[in-house]
């Protein structure tokens, strides 16, 4: 039995490689010179937050070549952020409606 | 970008597999099972994160300005760049190249011990600083909590600390990889463990990416 195995070639790993080491750069940039606030929220960390995303997300797809994995690994990928996402999400609804207060209770 | 297609790999099936395909894509699916609850894990300490940050913002900034950005940058590009040095020695694996392999691998541990370096440096002046959340810790600067800071060097050293015991690991799996294919060479004719601790690599790298901008530079 064959496997036929795909894996990006060594131009697609270095573009990638270039691609993070600029992101890298552009995050230490923008966080230390620029101090961009829309009303009470600080775009600075959300640009970061952002450009880590991104990062991450060359990381999956290329390095560790989920691009072309099974359906089944990208499933698991998948429900391993999504679980990621429940843990936030419920854990800070908890956290930020402690100090919510009802009339009458 | 274009990519390459490998097939003949022609791996040893084991008896509980159907073919090597399916013995690929087994070993792969419990790589991604165990990241996926690595990730899980870390998550947890990045939701104490988000809870205390908001709890001592002040705090955490002023805190957070005492971390090293150059060195934290540093250590990032180095992580960056033993993700590339990995990656090129999984290709080179699959292309049946051990020699190269292993050259791969052995600059990736080296990068490994050069980030563990940094840490050492950073992690050495902050206690020198008395940065350290378990022993005499002082902050002092005025109107901040101390307590505050003293929570964020807490998640500090806890996140980049798990993050460097993964990176030790890391260097022992890479460094059994290499003493496996130069004394074994001929028996080694199985790519997946290389391919597998690929993965685990990048995982380490990814959670780098993370820690980085939200340590050192929001804080």
């Amino acid at each position: 039995m064959m496997t036929e195995h795909k894996m990006p070639d060594i131009k697609t790993y270095v573009i990638v490689f270039l691609a993070l080491v600029g992101l890298t750069f552009f995050t230490v940039y923008s966080a230390l010179n620029w101090h961009v606030k829309l009303g009470p929220l600080d775009l600075n960390i959300i640009l970061a937050i952002a450009i880590a995303c991104t990062k991450a997300g060359l990381v999956i797809a290329y390095f560790m070549n989920l691009k072309n994995s099974s359906k089944l690994a990208k499933t698991w990928a998948g429900a391993g952020l999504f679980f990621l996402l429940i843990m936030f999400v419920f854990g800070l609804s908890d956290f930020v409606s402690r100090w919510f207060t009802v009339e009458g209770w | 970008m274009s990519e390459a297609h490998v097939s003949d790999t022609h791996l040893p099936v084991a008896h509980q597999f159907e073919d090597e395909e399916q013995q690929f894509q087994s070993y792969s699916l419990g790589m991604w099972v165990f990241l996926a609850q690595e990730l899980l894990f870390f998550g947890g300490l990045f939701t104490a994160f988000i809870v205390y940050r908001h709890m001592y913002f002040d705090a955490f900034v002023a805190a957070h300005h005492k971390l090293d950005w150059k060195l934290g940058g540093l250590n990032t590009l180095i992580l960056l760049t033993s993700s590339l040095t990995m990656a090129l020695g999984v290709r080179t694996a699959i292309l049946n190249n051990y020699k190269a392999t292993i050259g791969w691998l052995l600059a990736t541990c080296a990068l490994a011990f050069g980030f563990m370096g940094v840490k050492y440096v950073e992690y050495s002046s902050k206690i020198a600083h008395n940065l350290w959340p378990a022993g005499d810790f002082v902050f002092k600067q005025e109107g901040i909590d101390a307590g505050g800071a003293q929570i964020f060097y807490g998640l500090y050293f806890t996140m980049t600390g798990l993050h460097g015991l993964h990176v030790l690991v890391g260097i022992l799996i890479m460094g059994w990889l290499v003493f496996r294919i130069y004394f074994k060479r001929k028996e080694v004719v199985d790519y997946i463990p290389i391919e597998l601790t690929g993965l685990y690599w990048h995982f380490v790298d990814l959670v780098w990416i993370f820690l980085f901008p939200l340590l050192y530079l929001i804080g």
